[in-house]
């Protein structure tokens, strides 16, 4: 029997199974329950290594792979650079990673973007008690929006 | 069993061994194969037919005490590129289902080999039974010609599906053995 040359195209196609496998909706349907998800999958589109984005962030690639496989809520100063990294727009990042309520007031969602982007800008670290007043400062904001 | 694998376009050598899957498989595929599938679909739309099996569930299933099948994974560095999952009946291996990780599937296939090491590990493993290196599986048409090209014959059946049995002759299996031995580590 000649060399099979096994490293060829068809390689690329090994697939065996009893089924056909699951249509792209049944996918996200069964998998994508979370919308902290939605990082891995922005992370793979843009084929970026997790320690790279982990870096960007100045969290620990632990931390980059638990908030995107749990249900945490990512903070809030996390949220423009990781907009920033994938080029995605801050507004939609911002309400689907469930910082914004959707039924806000136009005027009270802008100002949630500005802080989110005065957050970004506002050093590496947020002090412990600059961290406080921002949670406080967005809790009013979900409160006034209750209104 | 470990075996050489080769890297992008400068086919630098990389490692990949063969291992039983353990209970947190099953997470790791969800955690890496699911979104690089979910991205490479919308990415190149048509273009890529990659089937996802539902290997969270037979991984799972595989550990269910008195079930015959077991999954075995293909770990290079700590990535998981590839799965299989094996059965058997009184005459031959079965191999119920094996694939490639999302990322090594089309064009843009990262690691090459892996495919090939896991045929390796199935002959072996029919070996083992007793089966002479015998197996079948039923394969995803754009995967019958691998299949094909390492010695594999359709049997004339198709299944529910309408996918085509193959199996491996003994002496192929045997042939297919002597071939791939060099890449042994």
């Amino acid at each position: 029997m000649s060399k099979t040359p096994y490293y060829n195209k068809t390689e690329n196609a090994i697939e065996a199974g009893q089924s056909t496998g699951m249509k792209i909706e049944d996918v996200l349907k069964t998998y994508l329950v979370k919308p902290n998800n939605i990082l891995a999958i922005l992370r793979i589109f843009r084929k970026k290594p997790t320690s790279e984005i982990a870096s960007a962030l100045s969290i620990t690639e632990d931390q980059l792979k638990h908030y995107e496989t749990t249900d945490e809520l990512i903070p809030f100063q996390l949220v423009p650079k990781i907009a920033k990294i994938f080029n995605v727009e801050l507004k939609l990042l911002l309400q689907f990673l469930g910082h914004a309520i959707p039924s806000q007031p136009q005027q009270e969602q802008d100002e949630l973007e500005e802080f989110a982007l005065a957050a970004q800008y506002s050093g590496p670290d947020l002090t412990k008690q600059e961290k406080i007043d921002l949670n406080d400062l967005f809790k009013m904001i979900v409160e006034n929006s209750k209104k | 069993m470990n075996f050489t694998t080769f890297k992008g376009g400068n086919r630098e050598q990389c490692v990949t061994s063969i291992k039983k899957a353990d209970m947190s498989t099953a997470k790791t595929f969800i955690q890496t194969w699911v979104p690089a599938h979910i991205t490479y679909t919308l990415q190149y739309h048509q273009k890529y037919n990659y089937a996802l099996f539902h290997w969270d569930k037979i991984i799972n299933l595989s550990f269910v005490v008195g079930q015959k099948s077991r999954c075995y994974t293909a770990i290079t560095d700590t990535r998981l590129d590839g799965l299989i999952s094996l059965n058997t009946n009184n005459d031959y291996l079965k191999i119920d289902y094996i694939a490639t990780a999302p990322w090594n599937y089309y064009t843009i296939a990262q690691i090459h080999g892996v495919g090939s090491g896991m045929i390796y590990h199935s002959i072996m493993e029919s070996n083992y039974l007793g089966f002479s290196g015998i197996f079948r599986l039923t394969a995803l048409p754009d995967a019958e010609p691998f299949y094909q090209n390492i010695g594999m014959e359709y049997t004339g059946n198709r299944d529910a599906n309408g996918l085509k049995e193959f199996h491996m002759p003994s002496k192929k299996a045997e042939a297919f053995l002597a071939d791939f031995k060099h890449n042994l580590v």
